[in-house]
């Protein structure tokens, strides 16, 4: 009895021996896994969402070719005032258009998940939100990008105006950053109506308001770099530390309760 | 008469006592003669409606950590009294503004974002129609709740964010308060009256919220 007991004992250390080197590296290795996984599952549906994408380009030659519209629209409505205010017409019609797009754009956003019925597997499949939500929103702004580009070079070549032209870089690049803050609203809105009737209704309601505070940091920021007399405009913008934080706070809200919208 | 009907007229009174003190009390403004007494509706229908969001907000989080139904009312209560608040606010702003600044509306900071905040209350109250019972409700709605609460501090901040037309701060500032004692007495209980009277209406409303939610579960019980 005591051997049998004492036999046990042995065998018990020796199994806890062995086992603690293991435990020692295997919590770095879950870590690491999960990590890994974690960039493996966003590069993965960033991968798909850029392909679904692009098997259908009207999608994005649609969003385009209304974009131009409304610029024309804008144009054609504008025309008396055209010549007297011709910066502020163009930060308008430019950033109206851009909003207006875009709000197109998030509300079809899980469209071809759902047209491949993939959408329910993928909520039902221990995916990964956070990744999905990262891979997702890396997808918006590529297409955001898509259309802020041409949709900028394209008013300010309608409004012709000099300064417009020479700071043109800078203007891209604060469209950009609001794209950017925009999309990260866009995909958090869209989960969230993303199970609801109403939701072409429901979405510009909620969309616009929210958005209003990026629409009047990207105007105000961009009227201070095409202002006369700016001079580090680009980087002494205090509008850019508010696009900033709002871009931060929508990511945030958008990581975190992702998986519970998609879930519910 | 029964508790509910004594409780809601005395606090009525009491928010109306405040209105008659702005009026026979507190004295004639220098610059803007009688018409700044509309300060003792709008500033505290408009810190009420904030206060509002910040209980959107609350039952919001718990809503998530609980997954209690309750919670759910007590946010669609506190939506609904906001927005009629936020609602007032607005008019009672025009109202103000029209002699003040000569127009009606103007594209001011803190007006624009108080509209703002009156839709997403609106919002919130749609989504809350269009989303089917249940705990996918709970949890969007809570979401909601908690993104529109994101919007109240820009509101607080903007006076000092972006260049305005609106009045600065006036209760809370140390140095220099660009508000006379009197009209500050009367303001303050102005506030305090309307404040309670608001936390009693968000009440009624989560009672009769709760109670609706127990006749149509009953009801879908005896049809079953």
């Amino acid at each position: 009895m005591n051997n049998k007991a004492s036999r046990q004992k042995t065998e018990k250390d020796l199994a806890l021996k062995n086992e603690a080197p293991r435990l020692d590296g295997a919590a770095e290795l879950a870590e690491t896994s999960e990590l890994a996984e974690f960039f493996k599952t966003g590069s993965l549906v960033f991968r798909l969402q850029l392909k679904s994408e692009w098997a259908e380009p009207e999608r994005m030659c649609s969003l385009l070719l209304f974009s131009i519209n409304l610029i024309l629209l804008f144009w054609f409505a504008a025309a008396d005032v055209a010549d007297k205010f011709p910066v502020p017409l163009f930060i308008t019609q430019s950033y109206l258009t851009l909003f207006v797009a875009l709000q197109i754009a998030f509300v079809r956003l899980f469209e071809p998940e759902e047209a491949d019925r993939a959408f329910d597997h993928l909520v039902v499949s221990p995916i990964n939100y956070g990744a999905w939500y990262v891979a997702k929103l890396m997808g918006a702004v590529v297409s955001s990008l898509l259309l802020v580009v041409p949709t900028v070079l394209i008013s300010a070549l309608f409004s012709g105006e000099s300064i417009i032209i020479e700071r043109l870089s800078s203007v891209l690049a604060l469209a950009s950053s609001s794209a950017v803050a925009a999309s990260s609203l866009g995909v958090l809105l869209s989960a969230l109506v993303a199970r609801v009737g109403a939701r072409q209704i429901l979405f510009p309601l909620l969309y616009f308001p929210l958005s209003a505070p990026v629409l009047l940091c990207a105007v105000n920021a961009t009227s201070t770099v095409l202002s006369e007399a700016a001079a580090n405009a680009a980087t002494n913008n205090p509008w850019l530390a508010l696009l900033a934080i709002f871009t931060a706070v929508y990511f945030l809200l958008g990581f975190i309760f992702y998986g519970d919208l998609l879930r519910s | 008469m029964d508790k509910i009907a004594f409780f809601t007229i005395s606090l009525f009174t009491a928010v109306v006592i405040g209105y008659v003190r702005g009026f026979y009390e507190a004295p004639v403004d220098v610059i803007q003669g009688q018409i700044y007494r509309i300060i003792f509706l709008h500033v505290p229908a408009a810190f009420c409606s904030f206060l509002c969001a910040l209980v959107l907000f609350v039952y919001s989080i718990a809503a998530l950590k609980t997954k209690k139904p309750q919670h759910l009312f007590a946010q669609r209560a506190s939506t609904e009294v906001g927005l009629v608040l936020t609602v007032v606010t607005l008019l009672t702003g025009a109202i103000w503004g029209r002699p003040t600044w000569g127009s009606w509306w103007v594209w001011d900071a803190r007006l624009t974002t108080t509209l703002l905040l009156a839709l997403l209350f609106a919002g919130y109250l749609i989504l809350y129609k269009s989303s089917r019972p249940g705990l996918g409700r709970l949890k969007t709605c809570s979401i909601l709740g908690i993104i529109i609460f994101a919007d109240v501090p820009i509101i607080y901040k903007s006076v000092d964010w972006w260049r305005t037309l609106h009045q600065g701060h006036t209760l809370f500032e140390a140095d220099k308060k660009p508000i006379s004692p009197e009209i500050e007495t009367v303001l303050i209980y102005s506030i305090v009256a309307t404040l309670v009277y608001s936390g009693w209406l968000v009440y009624l409303r989560y009672r009769a919220i709760k109670k609706a939610d127990e006749v149509e579960s009953l009801t879908l019980d005896s049809v079953r």
